[in-house]
């Protein structure tokens, strides 16, 4: 016990010497978490569009009163041409243009249904469907509100049923995205650190020289990896609970669940994710190799996650690898106890699977360092 | 010249020699980009729903038939009462249910109004906001087919909507360009972040500074072959968006060629400056990514419109490299804009290589002194 103490204790003086390092564990991901969780959205605000109003009456004018009194829309530029319009796309100055036909105004007056058209720069194939729904909704809208005032009473309108849909959001009717991303971005963080600790760690003693030094002593394999282990464990728990504070006093995230899942499977977690790093890194022959290979794993397991795009979103073979990966399980178990509440019930499962998965790394850590190849 | 043109040599052998570095080196921007090309999509698949049926009609059962059957959701379960309906979100699969009042088909009939009731699981806000516009868009595909609905006028102003640059609207078209940034620009900073740290740490840095070399010979020493290098990368991941992914190239490959290498040499730039300002490999490789990472994913646009953000993080993105190349990288395969549309991207990169370079080599003249 008392070796492994010592080791502990060199890990620390090791980190706690070098500036630049503390800033990287302790500083610039607190930075990293206040400003980018606010970055995270996929809403429309106020989505510049070009306007070209063939028309000009006062019905059109009312139109594009309605496109611009949305927060979606804003009028950035007006022209008389399309190409101009069309020119606007191609600079990436609008996300679309709207043209009115000229008549507009008289063709509804007739009984008509006039068209406008629409010319939407697709290049993100998300926003364009976005901006041309949210612009469906703005006509209809608009057309609920005139046509009544310019048409003759309709009086044999007769009695029909019709179905009426109504949305509600549970947990967090706002839709609000801060709120989402704050937990994932804690995850993303805090496994980023753990893995770099734990990934040069043993494989930069082998490049220095110092490895043959330990090899000698009598230290036990599993002593030196729980040397390199409890100090990095240390480091990032104290990040992530630096984090959710953050979370609760500067973005007010609901807390809803109990704590304690969330802190006994953070601690399991990060036992499997050092794990994982300390294997790689008696595999690797240099720090550069290893840092390779991490920044691979570690962007497989974080974009295939669940992280920044839903689960669903991918296709069936990549929605099942999210058994094998760990980060999809601890950012859905984060998520979902603090802004659900779920309990151990509904959670045993995921902790399960990564108690399994903390063991298999732990132990494939200690088997794989060879004390006599250094 | 000589002098240089030798320091080079050596450094390129250097990395010639270490195999499964270099493997590394050009295998994984492949790897990645093959992976994530092909498994994220911003379409929804196969969300799961659960159905409260109270009425059990053959309306309604038409309805649930209709929204199983689509690609974006699958009905996985029945619940047989509202209190059902905490219990499943909890448990996390279900990530919407949908209520229909009793008697549904009947008071349908009879001319009254009758109520879907559409609850998702807003925990995850972007998947409930998907959600809610595609069973919105079945169930009044449904009404509209069946004409059951008429309201007090169905005259609308209607529109039709032209997509530019992206008619089918691929999200792969989208997503692919903004892989190749990031991938280029996390690995070519990688590269260098290392190279001057190793030598510090090794102690070779002394042996370097005692030889005639002066300090920018070191510095562009350093950057040079990883500069060519990165060029098979280049070439690798564009080949593949266009054969692997079908994603076009309307614009030129020159301008394309021209931009990217720019574009990797702010990268292998940034990655230098880390490099002088470190003294240990370790501390190189945490600075270089923890501080490089999620900025550039989340604020080059890659996954997040820039649009949609804060001003202030608007702003802010305005120094990430790869959002200024991700607009280029888009223009050229989507658009076939030249540099006629895409002057201000390339000059803004042009002066962030000229940035960095400066401020590295005079950081590092000033650690000598």
């Amino acid at each position: 016990m008392r070796t492994i103490l010592f080791l502990v204790q060199k890990e620390f003086l090791q980190i706690f010497r070098d500036k630049i390092m503390l800033m990287v564990i302790f500083v610039i991901p607190m930075i990293q978490l206040i400003i980018l969780s606010h970055a995270a959205t996929f809403e429309l605000k106020k989505a510049p569009f070009h306007l070209v109003d063939f028309d000009q009456t006062v019905t059109s004018q009312r139109l594009v009163n309605t496109f611009t009194a949305t927060d979606v829309f804003d009028i950035r530029n007006a022209s008389s041409s399309t190409d101009r319009g069309i020119e606007d796309i191609l600079g990436n100055r609008v996300i679309m243009t709207i043209v009115i036909p000229e008549g507009f105004e008289k063709d509804l007056g007739l009984g008509g249904a006039p068209e406008i058209q629409l010319l939407i720069n697709a290049i993100n194939a998300n926003r364009a469907e976005l901006a041309r729904s949210y612009s469906e909704s703005v006509l209809a809208n608009f057309s609920r509100k005139i046509i009544p005032e310019i048409e003759y009473v309709n009086t044999s309108s007769k009695k029909t049923g019709r179905i009426q849909i109504i949305p509600s959001n549970r947990y967090n009717p706002e839709l609000d995205y801060i709120i989402y991303m704050v937990p994932g971005i804690i995850v993303v963080l805090t496994t980023l650190l753990g893995l770099l600790l734990s990934v040069l760690n043993i494989v930069r003693e082998k490049e220095i020289g110092t490895a043959e030094q330990m090899n000698v002593t009598p230290i036990k394999k599993y002593q030196f990896i729980a040397g390199k282990l409890i100090p990095a464990w240390v480091l990032v728990m104290t990040v992530i609970s630096i984090g959710f504070l953050v979370a609760l006093w500067v973005f007010d995230v609901p807390f809803r669940g109990n704590m304690s899942i969330v802190y006994f499977t953070a601690a399991v977690y990060l036992v499997g994710v050092l794990g994982l790093g300390l294997f790689i890194s008696t595999q690797a022959d240099t720090q550069q190799q290893s840092m390779h290979i991490i920044f691979f794993i570690f962007m497989v397991f974080m974009l295939l996650g669940g992280i920044f795009t839903p689960l669903e979103s991918m296709p069936l073979w990549a929605q099942k690898s999210t058994l094998v990966n760990p980060i999809a399980y601890f950012g859905q178990i984060v998520r979902m106890v603090l802004l659900k509440g779920s309990g151990w019930g509904d959670l045993y499962l995921h902790i399960f699977a990564l108690i399994v998965m903390a063991i298999i790394m732990v132990t494939a850590a200690v088997i794989s360092y060879d004390k006599r190849a250094g | 010249m000589q002098l240089l043109s030798g320091f080079i040599i050596k450094e390129f052998r250097h990395i010639l020699r270490d195999r499964k570095t270099l493997l590394l080196l050009f295998g994984l921007p492949i790897a990645m980009l093959l992976i994530f090309g092909f498994a994220i999509r911003y379409e929804v698949n196969e969300a799961e729903v659960a159905i409260l049926d109270k009425s059990k009609d053959e309306i309604t059962q038409q309805i649930i038939r209709k929204i199983d059957a689509s690609s974006e959701m699958t009905v996985t379960r029945h619940l047989l009462s509202e209190s059902m309906i905490d219990e499943v979100f909890l448990s996390g699969d279900i990530k919407e249910v949908i209520v229909f009042e009793e008697d549904f088909m009947r008071s349908l009939e009879r001319g009254n109004v009758v109520t879907v009731e559409v609850i998702t699981d807003a925990s995850e806000p972007n998947m409930a906001g998907l959600l809610q516009q595609y069973t919105n868009k079945i169930i009044t595909s449904w009404d509209r087919e069946n004409d059951v609905r008429v309201v007090s006028s169905n005259r609308m102003v209607s529109s039709s909507a032209r997509m530019f640059f992206n008619p089918d609207l691929e999200s792969v078209n989208y997503f692919v360009p903004g892989l190749i940034a990031v991938i280029l620009m996390l690995v070519s900073t990688q590269m260098t972040s290392l190279s001057i740290a190793r030598e510090k740490e090794s102690g070779s840095m002394e042996v370097l500074l005692v030889s005639p070399l002066k300090p920018y010979h070191i510095i562009i020493g350093k950057v040079i072959p990883y500069f060519l290098l990165s060029l098979i990368n280049v070439y690798s991941v564009l080949l593949m968006a266009y054969f692997v992914f079908g994603v076009p190239f309307e614009g030129s490959i020159l301008f394309f060629t021209v931009i990217s290498l720019l574009f990797i040499f702010v990268a292998l730039a940034l990655g230098l400056l880390i490099s002088t300002r470190t003294e240990t490999q370790r501390t190189a490789i945490m600075l270089s990514m923890v501080i490089n990472m999620l900025p550039t994913i989340i604020l080059s646009g890659f996954v997040f419109p820039i649009d949609s953000m804060p001003w202030i993080l608007q702003l802010l993105s305005n120094v990430v490299p790869a959002k200024w190349y991700l607009i280029v990288v888009r223009g050229s395969m989507l658009v076939g804009s030249g540099l006629e549309y895409l002057w201000m991207e390339s000059a803004i990169l042009l002066g962030m290589t000229l940035f960095f370079v400066t401020v590295g080599i005079k950081n590092f003249n000033d650690r000598l002194e």
